[in-house]
């Protein structure tokens, strides 16, 4: 079916995304749930598996992790990667296929290797806004094109 | 994306485990051997926290001016509404403002760090703007302290009346987050933070008290030493370098006042009391 209302699930505990992120969502003619935490998140997924899912990788880390560590794992304390471990196991055993796009504040090369590494197929994107929004804009135009 | 937070410089910290990634495992050379405990992480480099200034820096800058290029683009490819630009653009200069503001604490803190004898102009501030600025704290850590489940009682109404005080606004806006920085890191889950404050002698003297890790007698003046953390924030793991506290005093006493750790029976509670002169 063409140009159907794509749904989008934002996880992010920074407030200030919310209002660009609305007009984004608006113009593209997307359903925005915007959430901050985890049970929220949980929540809106189980009622409803959006089509796209935009996950802040780093929410619950510590400011040592955000800035400077070298990571050599995924640590299970992020709220973030939680969520995306939530939606794959989710999506595992149901039919929606939900595409899931995971950023952060930060350009953390190995970050995104770590990522990319425990969760095939997540698109990891950069602390790049052109190449945030151009991933976006795709992601939504597939699914429009659904 | 993470909001600015109040600065603190920070060291490495071993990685976290992971349902994915695990932790560095013990090594065993030989079945039955006793395993070979994993080597100790080596001590930050001499500038580290030069290092770790700038790395910080970057990112609580990133966030902000991230919203205003989306912001901007989103006007650019006409994604807002025409009744709604100027509400946008508003929302772009408060962003620019948070970060300039970010800038020039960054600014004063170098200040501190490279003349720390140095005492800072202190003007005279009404203290009902020392308390918004303890309410926009709070709403800055809001997310991490939500998180935790932790709430705050800021007694506005009665700290609201209390005399004009001399004081830094930078300095003060920087030992808040500071210390709301610890609470988010060291308070106990579901706790409440409470902030009050009473006229002492020629002094207005803020209380910041809250459950959490409990601070031993021996380490209530250590704290404030740089880079001192005590055994129980060793114990738990917490992320951390033993630097914001000693941030906190050295701004509070650059302003001739003080801030002090005093002893909480009973709950184990942190209690920190931070004093201002009153201007005359």
């Amino acid at each position: 079916m063409a140009n159907r209302k794509v749904s989008l699930l934002v996880l992010d505990d920074e407030p200030w995304n919310m209002s660009w992120l609305e007009d984004f969502a608006a113009s593209e003619g997307v359903e925005l749930r915007m959430v901050s935490t985890y049970d929220e998140a949980v929540q809106e997924a189980s009622k409803e598996a959006p089509d796209i899912a935009v996950v802040d990788i780093m929410i619950g880390a510590t400011s040592e992790e955000v800035v400077g560590v070298t990571l050599a794992s995924v640590p299970a304390e992020w709220v973030g990667l939680r969520f995306v471990r939530y939606l794959r196991a989710t999506l595992a055993r149901s039919k929606d296929k939900t595409a899931i796009i995971v950023y952060t504040v930060l350009d953390r090369d190995e970050l995104a290797k770590v990522v990319e590494d425990a969760f095939q197929g997540v698109y990891c994107v950069k602390s790049n806004v052109e190449h945030f929004r151009g991933t976006l804009l795709a992601a939504v135009a597939r699914f429009k094109q659904k | 994306m993470t909001k600015p937070k109040g600065f603190v410089i920070r060291r490495k910290a071993e990685p976290a485990g992971g349902e994915e990634g695990k932790r560095v495992p013990s090594q065993s050379s030989e079945p039955g051997s006793p395993p070979v405990p994993a080597p100790e992480p080596a001590p930050p480099p001499a500038n580290y926290f030069d290092a770790a200034f700038l790395d910080n820096l970057a990112h609580q800058l990133i966030a902000p001016l991230q919203c205003i290029e989306n912001h901007c683009q989103n006007i650019l490819d006409n994604r807002v509404p025409p009744d709604r630009v100027n509400v946008r653009l508003r929302e772009v200069v408060g962003h620019a403002r948070v970060t300039i503001s970010l800038a020039q604490r960054m600014r004063f803190l170098h200040q501190l760090v490279t003349n720390p004898d140095e005492h800072y102009q202190v003007e005279q501030v009404p203290f009902h703007k020392i308390v918004s600025q303890w309410i926009d704290g709070f709403n800055n850590y809001q997310p991490a302290l939500k998180a935790k489940g932790i709430n705050v009682d800021i007694h506005h109404d009665e700290m609201n009346g209390l005399s004009d005080v001399l004081a830094t606004p930078l300095a003060v806006q920087q030992v808040i987050m500071n210390l709301y920085d610890n609470a988010a890191k060291y308070a106990r889950d579901k706790c409440r933070i409470d902030v009050s404050a009473r006229e002492r002698g020629s002094f207005v003297e803020v209380t910041f008290r809250h459950p959490g890790v409990p601070i031993a007698e021996e380490y209530r003046e250590r704290i404030f030493d740089r880079g001192f953390r005590s055994p129980a924030v060793e114990k738990i793991r917490a992320p951390g370098t033993g630097v914001g506290l000693w941030v906190c005093r050295r701004l509070m006493r650059a302003m001739k006042g003080d801030i002090v750790c005093v002893p909480q029976g009973l709950h184990g509670e942190t209690e920190f009391r931070l004093s201002w002169q009153i201007a005359k």
